[in-house]
């Protein structure tokens, strides 16, 4: 329930004769997480790095409750800053892009399996690499099939070095 | 990094056709303002120099009123260091302005007296506070929000002597008051949603502010001008309330915006024949006194400078009424190279404008004239190369240092901005 004092009202009442043509669209939850959510400068794609959105849902909550059955489906576009490529890891740190490009003019690979067949990185989870020299910012537009969308954004962090050079994150398993 | 909490205010978002004008409002001047570089704080008054120079309303030979829009494109945009594409920040607005001035009636000694109000309305906003989600977030003082307020000026000039007059006004813009009451009544709906109650009560206040002007004519060919005004800021604050099952959370917020800092204009006109005007302006800005969003003064690391800015204009006045205008202007930057967390955008501008104007008192008999003008604002590259060891770590759970700036490892940006404008203005009393 919100409440509004009259003056706001009136306000209202001018924004929506101006500007409004209906009720919003019902907005979407985009909940993004990331494991792990910083990898050590100069990484060089070694870090396997995984982006899960599972938590979002077609109706933004103040407090979470499951989406009801006739909610409809929601649709994931990621996009990432710096260059982005797609790539197949042969081994930690050793990656073949599928565009021909040298990995090194790579900021970001993303694993084949979270491109759809459009090139577009549209899953609910995104396998990815980066390279390790600047922080990758993501970006999440969840769209609802009521038409919503949000936009959720996340950076993946840089860990500096320590001063003997040795990366102090632990030692994923 | 940091974590803040954050707010953006589209405080109040009108249907597309609101103003601003003269009062304040960035890129908000009057076409003979803009088209003369801003350089007027030393010329014989009118409407549209209310804010710039009050005492300029006791040059006033007759009540006028005028109007006018402009209309704006700012092309922008940041790139970070590697990253193969540039963040473009570009955008369009606009405003519009009305203004009125007039020599007080009655006896001679009022006509030495002149009032003046003036009011600014942006196309888009009556106010729009940008508070960024992250203190790395990159902002452009000049573009962001600066444009997108509403502003008001009401001034008043005497001539206290025969080549001397003195002026003193307030500008006014609105700041906004929202307390808010987050409540959690388990059991009062049938879905947990339904349980919370939110209550925010809203005012638009008025934030004033104060400036005064002299203005002096010691030879015919020659004037001079004084001009101090104070900082313009709005702000939204209140009481955030959270209460849920018997526990009670109160904070307060109050985010800030400098529109403008404490100024002072120096200037001078200089009249080398009848149909030749030039003038010249310099003034000092206090940008050392700037705020961040949270209202928290910037570490002295990363601190606004104050700028010293020099503005000239030229007006030739042709037979007919018609009156051509050029101007030019340099602005340095207030930003410090961004080494630190912040990533304030701007460079040093160069500011160019044309003009002509059209009074139809002279070509026609008619009492109104038109002005209108083109301008440029154009911004050196501005460079940044972060220092990681003065980077907050953004993650103090994770071993080591995590670095997520938003500018880091260093940063490239520029600004260019094109503007054009048209004022009408109508003359109301007869000339004394």
């Amino acid at each position: 329930m919100r409440v509004v004092n009259g003056r706001l009202a009136r306000i209202a009442c001018i924004v929506c004769a101006g500007a409004c043509s209906g009720p919003p669209s019902s907005v979407p939850a985009a909940i993004m997480n990331a494991t792990p959510s910083s990898v050590c400068a100069g990484d060089h794609f070694a870090t396997s790095i995984h982006l899960d959105s599972q938590g979002s849902s077609p109706v933004l909550t103040l407090v979470y409750s499951p989406p009801a059955p006739d909610a409809g489906a929601i649709h994931f576009a990621w996009s990432f800053s710096g260059a982005v490529c797609t790539g197949i890891p042969a081994s930690p740190g050793d990656w073949t892009t599928l565009g021909g490009q040298a990995a090194s003019d790579c900021d970001v690979l993303i694993d084949p399996g979270s491109v759809d067949a459009l090139g577009d990185v549209a899953g609910s989870d995104v396998i990815l690499a980066i390279a390790g020299d600047r922080p990758v910012d993501v970006t999440l537009v969840v769209t609802s099939d009521a038409g919503g969308t949000l936009t959720a954004r996340r950076t993946i962090s840089i860990t500096a070095l320590d001063d003997a050079g040795a990366c102090p994150l632990p030692k994923a398993n | 990094m940091r974590a803040r909490a954050a707010l953006s205010i589209a405080a109040i978002v009108l249907a597309p056709s609101s103003a601003r004008a003269a009062a304040g409002a960035a890129f908000g001047e009057t076409s003979r303002v803009a088209a003369l570089g801003d350089a007027v704080t030393a010329r014989p008054g009118d409407p549209g120099t209310t804010l710039l120079n009050p005492a300029g309303l006791a040059d006033l030979k007759e009540a006028s009123f005028l109007f006018g829009g402009h209309a704006d494109y700012v092309s922008q945009w940041m790139q970070r260091a590697g990253d193969p594409a540039s963040q473009d920040r570009s955008r369009g607005f606009g405003g519009f302005y009305l203004a009125a001035a007039t020599p007080l009636p009655g006896p001679a000694w009022a006509h030495r007296i002149g009032v003046g109000f003036a009011l600014d309305m942006p196309a888009q906003y009556l106010l729009h506070l940008d508070i960024p989600v992250r203190a790395d977030q990159p902002i452009a003082p000049t573009y962001d929000s600066r444009p997108d307020r509403l502003a008001g000026a009401f001034a008043l000039g005497v001539k206290v002597l025969p080549r001397v007059e003195i002026g003193a006004g307030f500008a006014f813009t609105p700041s906004l008051v929202e307390p808010a009451l987050i409540t959690y009544e388990a059991g009062r709906a049938p879905n947990v949603n339904g349980n919370v109650q939110v209550r925010i009560d809203t005012t638009l206040d008025t934030q004033v502010s104060s400036y005064l002007g002299l203005r002096a004519e010691p030879f015919d060919w020659l004037a001079v001008s004084l001009v101090w005004r104070d900082a313009q800021i709005s702000r939204a604050s209140g009481q955030q309330t959270t209460t849920a099952a018997g526990i009670s959370a109160a904070g307060p917020f109050n985010f800030y915006q400098m529109w403008d800092p404490s100024t002072v204009v120096v200037g001078t006109a200089f009249y080398p024949s009848k149909r030749i005007s030039l003038s010249l302006d310099v003034a000092w800005q206090g940008w050392s006194q700037f705020h961040d969003g949270f209202d928290q003064a910037l570490p002295p690391a990363i601190a606004f400078h104050d700028t010293v800015s020099v503005s000239s204009g030229v007006e030739i006045a042709l037979p007919k009424g018609v009156a051509l205008r050029g101007g030019l202007s340099f602005e340095p930057s207030p930003i410090p190279e961004q080494t630190g967390e912040t990533n304030y955008l701007g460079g040093n501008a160069i500011i160019a404008a044309l003009g002509a104007g059209f009074d139809f008192r002279a070509l026609a008999k008619l009492p109104f004239a038109i002005d209108a003008h083109v301008r440029v604002r154009a911004e050196s590259v501005e460079s940044a190369t972060k220092d990681a060891s003065t980077l907050p770590d953004a993650d103090p759970q994770l071993a080591g240092t995590q670095i997520d700036n938003m500018g880091y490892p260093g940063f490239r940006s520029q600004a260019f901005l094109v503007e054009g404008g048209v004022t009408a203005t109508i003359f109301i009393g007869g000339r004394r």
